[in-house]
């Protein structure tokens, strides 16, 4: 997998088939200083919240396609994750988890989109709101918790944006 | 299989589930000699690497399905060991 940052989208109409509700986006491979490396590809959005600006990482290969819902079709290059950070590893071999990084909270194992920590700390970021995101962070955390502010989650949001 | 150094983790909240409690490491890809080549792959930890240790990498996908233990999934790029040392030509 490698980083990139989503620059575009693409509508296609006329898709094979297997790729109906699939979007596609522009990405801009990185490489790992965050610089744009290589040529700008298309790649299928795995986790449907990805949108311009964003920095995800994407898988290549035949592999990018088995994280659609429908596996076996023509996508070489999928988006399987938004960046929140990219940071220093804590700690040395066996002294943190395999879940260290999340662990803490819920939603290491809550299903995507359910968590307000998924989506409260974005609301901070620049990226937040441009068109074509699915889920609007305010609805997402009002079906969750309501009585939960998005402050409270926010600490885990600054400074994850390089 | 390709010679990494862990150099920083890849924070995700959102992101399919099969890294769901999985650490992801972005590892440099050295050459044999230990010299950095330029290139770098985030990788799904499987042995607890520590921060500068290099590590084995696999990047093939069935092989790495099958290390993870959990198929379909979107995942190419396991560190599957922690090398203590590499001989040339000896």
């Amino acid at each position: 997998m490698q980083l990139a940052r989503v620059v575009g989208t693409v509508v296609a109409t006329v898709k094979s088939p297997g790729l109906d509700g699939v979007k596609f986006l522009v990405i801009q491979p990185l490489d790992a200083r965050r610089q744009p490396v290589g040529r700008p590809l298309v790649a299928a959005d795995a986790v449907h919240m990805a949108g311009p600006g964003e920095l995800v990482y994407f898988v290549a290969a035949r592999e990018a396609s088995q994280a659609l819902p429908e596996t076996f079709v023509p996508v070489d290059h999928a988006i399987v994750g938004i960046v929140d950070a990219v940071e220093p590893v804590g700690g040395r071999r066996g002294g943190r988890g395999p879940a260290a990084t999340q662990g803490d909270g819920p939603a290491a194992s809550a299903p995507r989109g359910d968590e307000p920590a998924a989506s409260a700390p974005r609301g901070d970021e620049p990226a937040a709101g441009v068109p074509g995101r699915d889920e609007p962070a305010a609805g997402v955390a009002d079906r969750d918790d309501p009585a939960r502010p998005p402050t409270d989650a926010s600490p885990a949001g600054p400074g994850a944006r390089s | 299989m390709k010679i990494g150094r862990v150099a920083q983790t890849v924070v995700s909240t959102i992101h399919s589930p099969v890294f769901d409690g999985r650490r992801l490491l972005l590892c440099d890809l050295l050459e044999p000699d230990g010299s950095p080549s330029g290139g770098y792959l985030i990788a799904v930890d499987t042995v607890g690497a520590g921060a500068g240790e290099t590590v084995l990498l696999l990047d093939e996908g069935n092989s790495a399905r099958q290390v993870i233990g959990m198929s379909p999934a979107p995942v190419r790029t396991v560190v599957v060991g922690v090398i203590d040392e590499v001989t040339l030509g000896g």
